[in-house]
């Protein structure tokens, strides 16, 4: 079954210089996939993840989550099907410096008025799961880069969503924190069944993936599988890019 | 492009920046004005309400000053540090911190002198309603609209002088920062607000005190406790007790995890302790304004209760025995002249006590004279009373078992005999009796026996209070007498003459009451201070409002940022306006909530000892008004803020 599905995408900005930033995109994600997005800066996958995300409207094209279409909804719908259906995890973690941890894993729940007790046995399940049961009753700048994200990953997950979008989620950690988010991410996804959908830059964090498509100038330029060994799938990232950028300096994993 | 230039458009090309700080300051301009256009009125002198009335507005405008004061640098100070991103950014570019100096000297110079030109150009057109307004209140004649060059002076001096030492005060705000600290701006996380137990439980037991030092007694050195323990409490209350109640509702799951409650209660703590001292001042300035008007408001009711408990538009009242038949030719001339009819009428009082340990005073009438006022007050008349039989006449505040017991009465005076409690009638028209206490209505007998008994009793001739009352028809028209209505006039002139009378005589054995003239100057008297109370209640309301806007627009990029990121992730934007309308009705409800009930508690013991018993009514009056008006402006902001947040939500 396809969890997402993106049929014929166009994405046009209007303005005094008019934008193509998404031309013809067809993409579709089968559940359980951890799909990665790569592409140069301005080739517009952070357009197709706002579109995907239910942030942005398109242009042309059709757009399908877990077979329902998103742009029929209101805007209040839109929310409540966000809080539902889909989990996000940003570059810049987006928590908020108010709450403790515990509080912040919770909130998509709290807003939704689940049950006390069935709030504290999922953030407990989530704990466990991302390991920052220790830190729960810490504030947000208490803790490190890692475990932010890792605390963000377990704010998208506690709903149970059909995908998890996750935008450049290692872009301000360091190599060690990046790799356990990561490996956080892929541990949901293999033993969870969790779709994921990542846009990056840097070919470490996407050699987690199963699978990559490739964005150019705003067209799919390619798309290569993993196979057993992810220390060969990188390698293979390296040349796609190598071959569809041209430039090595761009594979920086710095997002400017 | 020089560097006043730079200065100059950087105000310019930023106005929306600038814009609640330009608009606060321009406010205070004019409301200073306003006071100072009232004080110089050349007419003001002349009138001899005026002196008293420009005193106090002078006080009023002093106040305003100081809290302009106040109110300018609190707004400069948060307005800075919104913008320390920009100052960290010309700190890189390779500004001297004498050229940054100079730059928000500048700034702040250009935004005063563009604040008072277009204060004074709005208080002209206030002032005319100024004038208006409080020549109505204060009772006195109209004052034309006159060109206030001595008020434009002192006004700009004195905010020109407000602006300049505000602006060398705030260089030392921006001084000690590094540039660092400046570039990373806002976006550094929030220090967790702090409460101590020990000085929450501090404020709490300083609040008891002041509560019961007010209620013990009201001796000078009670009050002053009072006062201090309250301020410092309220302080307490802002700065540590609310946010000690917000963490401790946060710490229960139960009630916080739910809806967006997790939200605005963390939110709402950060946002008390940031503005708790900005809080602290509107409910002590609100509380002592509310205060004032209260007490104003509940002497005015009171005065008008006296005026329509009075059924007698002129009483004359002896309290020597006259020499011969009294004169009353002044007050009939006076009543012809105005050309009313009217009736008068004769009652000789005397004082009497119930027998027993109570000794409760009672005012006692021959039946012959009752029967002429009888008509006069609306009260049936009664043409015959047995030997020992009396009417006992109650106001709706006296309590009958006091008096009678098994429907009979025993005077101290006459303790063998017991009257007979024929009837008991109950009326608000007792107003115009010498003492606040029932009448007895007895026999003709009773009366010269009393006298006698009394005089003996004491030792000394004791006679009855002669008092003439003059009913005019034509003056009870059910409404309160203007200082137009001919009742104030001839009560203006008999006025007069009973002074010129006492000044000729010093030895004067009688009096003369008006009621209207004596509500009409109560009215007056009053009116000034609750003018000035409301009007400094309003200022402060006003500024208030336009601080906290100050506020929520300086903190709005990062609630802006919050709320975007929160959207992302499916929070609705009713939710979101959930969430934020409750901060906000929070931060403008609070303070008005807290000095209602400080007023009430401080202001309802001054009054009973005043004699005023009604005491909530007046003081819920002021609060309504100033809710109305806080509501107003809750309404504005909110409706602003929630408008620039909706627009980033996703």
């Amino acid at each position: 079954m396809n969890v997402l599905e993106v049929k014929a995408l166009n994405k046009v900005y209007p303005g005094k210089v008019t934008t193509q930033a998404l031309t013809d995109i067809h993409l579709s994600i089968e559940s359980g996939e951890f799909v990665g997005i790569m592409g140069p800066s301005g080739s517009g996958k952070t357009t197709l993840l706002n579109m995907v995300s239910t942030i942005d409207q398109p242009s042309s094209g059709e757009i399908n989550i877990n077979g329902s279409n998103p742009y029929v909804l209101n805007k209040k719908e839109l929310a409540h099907f966000r809080r539902r259906q889909l989990g996000f995890v940003f570059q810049d973690f987006n928590l908020l410096d108010t709450l403790t941890v515990a509080e912040n894993i919770v909130l998509p729940l709290t807003l939704d008025n689940r049950k006390l007790s069935e709030m504290e046995s999922l953030l407990d399940k989530v704990a466990g799961r991302l390991n920052i049961k220790d830190i729960l009753n810490k504030r947000t700048f208490e803790i490190s880069g890692g475990q932010r994200q890792r605390t963000a990953i377990a704010r998208a997950i506690i709903t149970s969503p059909a995908m998890i979008l996750a935008d450049e989620p290692t872009g301000a950690l360091d190599s060690n924190s990046s790799r356990i988010v990561m490996e956080s991410l892929e541990d949901i996804n293999r033993k969870e069944g969790t779709t994921i959908m990542l846009v990056t830059h840097d070919p470490l964090a996407a050699s987690y993936c199963n699978r990559i498509v490739f964005i150019k100038d705003g067209r799919l330029a390619a798309e290569i599988h993993r196979g057993d060994n992810r220390q060969a799938f990188f390698q293979k990232i390296i040349d796609t890019l190598s071959f569809w950028g041209g430039n090595s300096h761009e594979l920086s994993s710095i997002r400017v | 492009m020089n560097f006043p230039q730079f200065a100059f458009n950087n105000v310019r090309r930023n106005a929306r920046a600038y814009i609640a700080y330009f608009l606060s300051s321009s406010f205070m301009v004019m409301v200073f004005f306003a006071y100072s256009v009232f004080i110089y009125h050349p007419e003001i002198t002349n009138s001899d309400m005026g002196p008293r009335a420009a005193t106090s507005m002078q006080v009023a405008a002093y106040i305003v000053y100081v809290f302009a004061f106040f109110f300018v640098l609190y707004s400069i100070s948060s307005f800075l540090k919104s913008r320390n991103l920009e100052f960290g950014l010309l700190s890189i570019l390779g500004a001297r911190p004498g050229q940054i100096n100079g730059l928000i000297f500048l700034e702040n110079m250009i935004i005063g002198l563009f604040a008072i030109v277009s204060g004074i150009a709005g208080g002209m057109l206030l002032s005319k309603f100024f004038l208006l307004l409080s020549t109505k209140t204060i009772g006195i004649g109209e004052l034309p609209f006159y060109w206030p060059m001595k008020a434009i002076v002192i006004t700009s001096a004195s905010f020109l002088s407000l602006f300049l030492v505000i602006s060398i005060f705030t260089l030392l705000f921006i001084r000690k920062n590094k540039v660092l600290e400046l570039l990373q701006g806002n976006a550094k996380p929030k220090k967790q607000p702090k409460a101590s137990i020990l000085l929450s439980l501090f404020g709490a037991a300083l609040l008891a005190v002041g509560y019961y030092a007010i209620r013990w007694q009201l001796s000078p050195v009670s009050i002053t406790l009072a006062a201090v323990t309250g301020i410092a409490g309220t302080y307490f209350f802002y700065s540590q007790l609310s946010v000690l109640i917000m963490r401790l509702l946060q710490r229960s799951r139960k009630s916080t995890w739910r809806g967006t409650r997790l939200l605005w209660i963390s939110e709402m703590s950060y946002k008390l302790r940031d503005n708790s001292r900005m809080l602290f001042m509107i409910t002590v300035v609100t509380a002592i304004a509310s205060m004032g008007a209260g007490v104003v408001l509940s002497i005015n009711q009171a005065g008008r209760e006296i005026y329509s408990a009075n059924p007698f538009a002129i009483t004359k009242t002896y309290y020597k025995k006259p020499a011969a038949e009294p004169d009353r030719s002044e007050i009939v001339e006076q009543l012809k002249a105005a050309g009313v009819e009217y009736t008068e009428a004769r009652a000789d009082i005397l004082d009497g006590f119930t027998k027993g340990s109570q000794r409760e005073l009672l005012q006692l009438l021959s039946l012959s004279q009752y029967m002429q006022i009888a008509p006069l007050i609306g009260l049936p008349e009664e043409s015959s009373l047995g030997l020992n039989e009396a009417i006992l006449i109650t106001s709706k505040e006296m309590e009958t078992s006091d008096y009678v017991h098994n429907g009979m009465l025993t005077l101290e005076e006459q303790p063998t005999t017991a009257l007979n409690i024929k009837d008991n009638l109950v009326s608000d028209s007792l107003g115009f009796s010498p003492a606040e206490a029932p009448l007895l209505i007895v026999p003709d007998k009773w009366m010269d026996t009393l006298s006698v008994a009394k005089s003996a009793q004491s030792g000394r001739n004791i006679i009855s209070t002669i008092m003439f009352l003059y009913k005019v028809p034509a003056w009870d028209t059910g409404s309160l007498p203007t200082v137009d209505s001919q009742e104030a006039k001839v009560g203006d002139h008999l006025t007069e003459w009973n002074e010129s009378a006492i000044k000729n005589n010093s030895d004067l054995s009688f009096y003369l009451r008006m009621r209207a003239s004596n509500y009409l100057f109560l009215k007056q008297s009053t009116a000034m201070l609750s003018f000035i109370s409301i009007f400094v209640a309003l200022i402060f309301s006003v500024s208030s409002a336009s601080f906290l806007y100050f506020k929520l627009h300086s903190e709005l990029a990062a609630d802006i940022r919050m709320y975007r990121a929160l959207s992302k992730i499916g929070l609705s934007t009713s939710e979101m306006s959930a969430a934020a309308t409750k901060q906000i009705a929070i931060l403008f409800y609070i303070p008005i909530v807290v000095s209602a009930i400080q007023s009430l508690v401080v202001i309802s013991p001054i009054l009973t000892e005043m004699g005023i018993t009604n005491v909530v009514e007046p003081v819920l009056t002021t609060f309504a008004a100033c809710l109305i008006l806080q509501t107003v402006f809750f309404l504005i902001v909110k409706s602003r803020y929630i408008h620039s947040l909706k627009k980033m939500m996703v």
